[in-house]
C-alpha cells in the first residue's frame, strides 16, 4: 500500500484523475505508469482515494429554490446604478446640453482651458501656484476613483474594504531584517484594486505632484504587490486591527489620502523629535508642498485639508492613539481610529 | 434566451430586460446548491447561501467588469460568502437543543438536523462511508477543503478556480495536490485496508 504520510504522488497521476490530460497524454501516462511499479502503487492509492471522495453524492437543490432566488431578487428592486466620476460629467452635460453650444466643441472647450492655464503660467510669478493647484484638482480626481473603486469593491465583496490579509503573528507592516518576520507593506491591500479591476488604469494610483511612476499594465496579473513603492503615492487606512466597514462606520472616517509624512516608506520618522523639529505628527502631508492633504472618506467624499488632525472627532490620521513606538504590529484598536499608510 | 452567453444575460438583465436574470438564476442555482452542500455540509445553509450569492449578484452587477467572464466571478462572491459562514459559524457559541427550541424566528436545531439529514438510502454501508469522507475532508483546513471542492467536485478547470481565488495557476495546482495528498494521508489512515 502506498504511504502518502512518507511518500508524494506524481504530480501527472492528478491530472489523470481529474481528467486534465488529453488523450495523447492520458496514453502516454498510462504506458508509463504501466512500466513503473513506484507508479503503478500511486496510481493504485490514488484511485481509491478518488473512490472514497465519489461517496459523497451530489446533493440536489430544492426544486423551487430557483424561483425563490428570482422571487428574492424581483423584491430588491432594479440593479442599483453605479455612479462613477465620467457618469456625473456626461449627465450633467446631457441635462444642459446648451453648454456644449455655448462652448463649442469638448476639443475647443480643452483648448481654451489650456490657453487660459497657460497664459496664466507665463504671464505672473504664480506659475507654481497654479501648476500646483492643477496637480492637487488632479489629485482630488484620483482619489475619487479609487474611492468609486473602493465602494464597487465593497459591494461586491460584502462590504469590505480591500483587505489582502494580515496575521499578527509573524507579519509586519514595517520593513523587517527579521528573516522570522514577514514583511506585508499596507499598500498590499489597496493594489486589490488593481488587481482585481476595480480600477483599471495605474496612472490613478500616482500624485502628479509626486515623483512617483504608474505600474506597468502588464506586470499586474502575476502579483499581489505593486512593483515598488514609487507605484502608488496614496495612503491607505491601516488594516492590521479593526477595518472599516461602509455600513457601520463613521461616512467622515478617512480611509486614503495623500503619503503620510511619518511613514516615509514605512519607515518611521518620529527621530525627527530628538532633533528638536517640533512635533512631527503635526505636519502635513510632503505632497503639495506640505500645504494640506486630499483625503477621502468612508463615503467617497475627497476633501482637502490643512492640518492632520482631520479624522472622526479630530483624530490626526498620520498616527494610532497610544502608540509611542512602531513594531509594525499594530493597528487601530476602534474604528474611529485612522492611520493612513503605504 | 437560453443560449444567450451569462455575460449577455447580465447585461440584459442590467438594463432592465426581464426574465434575463431568472435564466441565470436556473443556470446556476443547481451548481451552486452542490457546491455550498458540500463545503458547509449543511442543506439549509446551502439554500439560504444560494439565496444570498444572486442577491450580491443583482446588487454588485453594475460593478461587473463585462470584459470578464460571468462564472469566475459568480464562484468569487459564493466563495466568499461561504468562507463567511464557516468563519461565522466557528465564532457562534455552541447551543443546546433546548435552548434555540424557544427562538422564534427559526426552526429549532433539532428541525434543522431533520432537515439536514440524508435522504433515507437502502444501502447503510454507503450512507456511513459518505459519512466517513465527509468527517475527513470537514478535518481539513478550510482553503483546502475549498479547492478540492472547486477543483474535484465542481470539476472547474484550473484557470477558473484560479480567477475565483485569484491566485496564479500553479498555486492552483499546488494546492490541489496537497488537498488531496492530506485527504489521501487522513482517509487511509483511518481506513487502512481501503487500498487493496
Amino acid at each position: 500500500m502506498s504511504d502518502f504520510s512518507e511518500r508524494d504522488f506524481d504530480a501527472r497521476l492528478l491530472d489523470l484523475h481529474l481528467g486534465h490530460l488529453s488523450r495523447a497524454e492520458e496514453a502516454e501516462l498510462r504506458a508509463k505508469i504501466e512500466s513503473e511499479p513506484a507508479l503503478v502503487e500511486q496510481d493504485r492509492a490514488l484511485t481509491s482515494v478518488f473512490t472514497a471522495l465519489r461517496a459523497v453524492p451530489t446533493e440536489a437543490a430544492p426544486r423551487d429554490l430557483a424561483g425563490r432566488v428570482s422571487q428574492r431578487v424581483r423584491e430588491a428592486g432594479p440593479v442599483p446604478r453605479v455612479v462613477r466620476p465620467t457618469d456625473q460629467w456626461t449627465a450633467a452635460l446631457e441635462e444642459r446640453p446648451e453648454r456644449i453650444i455655448q462652448l463649442g466643441s469638448l476639443r475647443d472647450v480643452i483648448g481654451i482651458a489650456a490657453i487660459v492655464v497657460l497664459a496664466i503660467g507665463l504671464g505672473v510669478p504664480g506659475l507654481m501656484h497654479a501648476r500646483e493647484r492643477s496637480d492637487r484638482l488632479a489629485c482630488t480626481r484620483n482619489l475619487q476613483m479609487l474611492g468609486t473603486g473602493v465602494q464597487q469593491y465593497a459591494s461586491t465583496f460584502g462590504s469590505s474594504l480591500p483587505f489582502a490579509g494580515f496575521a499578527q503573528a509573524g507579519n509586519s507592516w514595517l520593513p523587517s531584517d527579521d528573516p522570522q518576520i514577514t514583511t506585508v507593506p499596507n499598500r498590499r491591500h489597496v493594489f486589490l484594486l488593481l488587481r482585481r479591476n476595480f480600477v483599471r488604469d495605474p496612472r490613478v494610483f500616482v500624485c502628479p505632484s509626486q515623483h512617483d511612476v504608474p505600474m506597468p499594465m502588464d506586470a499586474v496579473a502575476q502579483r499581489s504587490d505593486f512593483l515598488e513603492p514609487r507605484n502608488v503615492s496614496y495612503a491607505y487606512q491601516n488594516m492590521a486591527g479593526v477595518r472599516p466597514s461602509p455600513k457601520r462606520d463613521a461616512a467622515d472616517l478617512p480611509i486614503l489620502s495623500d503619503d503620510n509624512p511619518l511613514f516615509a516608506d514605512g519607515l518611521p520618522l518620529f527621530d525627527a523629535r530628538r532633533l528638536g523639529i517640533g512635533d512631527p505628527a503635526q505636519s502635513n502631508s510632503h505632497a503639495h508642498r506640505s500645504a494640506g492633504q486630499n483625503i477621502l472618506t468612508l463615503d467617497g467624499r475627497v476633501k482637502w485639508t490643512t492640518t492632520p488632525n482631520s479624522g472622526v472627532n479630530g483624530d490626526n490620521i498620520w498616527t494610532l492613539e497610544d502608540v509611542d513606538e512602531y513594531t509594525g504590529q499594530e493597528g487601530p484598536s476602534k474604528s474611529t481610529d485612522a492611520h493612513l499608510l503605504k | 434566451m437560453d443560449h444567450e452567453r451569462d455575460e449577455a444575460l447580465l447585461a440584459a438583465h442590467i438594463a432592465g430586460a426581464p426574465g434575463a436574470f431568472d435564466h441565470l438564476v436556473r443556470r446556476y442555482a443547481d451548481e451552486l446548491y452542490a457546491f455550498f452542500a458540500r463545503f458547509v455540509g449543511n442543506r439549509t445553509a446551502a439554500d439560504d447561501l444560494v439565496q444570498d450569492t444572486f442577491l450580491q449578484v443583482h446588487l454588485a452587477a453594475g460593478s461587473f467588469d463585462p470584459e470578464r467572464t460571468f462564472k469566475p466571478w459568480l464562484y468569487t462572491i459564493a466563495a466568499n460568502k461561504a468562507r463567511d459562514f464557516m468563519r461565522a459559524r466557528r465564532r457562534r457559541p455552541a447551543q443546546s437543543l433546548d435552548q434555540a427550541a424557544g427562538d422564534p424566528d427559526g426552526p429549532s436545531p433539532a428541525a434543522l438536523l431533520e432537515a439536514d439529514s440524508p435522504a433515507v438510502s437502502e444501502n447503510s454501508e454507503t450512507d456511513e462511508q459518505r459519512r466517513r469522507v465527509q468527517a475527513v475532508v470537514a478535518a481539513m483546513p478550510e482553503h483546502l477543503q475549498l479547492i478540492l471542492v472547486l477543483g474535484y467536485y465542481q470539476k472547474l478547470p484550473y484557470a477558473e478556480i484560479a480567477n475565483v481565488l485569484d491566485i496564479p495557476v500553479g498555486t492552483v495546482k499546488s494546492r490541489l495536490h496537497s488537498a488531496v495528498k492530506q485527504f489521501a494521508q487522513l482517509w487511509l489512515a483511518e481506513n487502512p485496508t481501503s487500498v487493496e
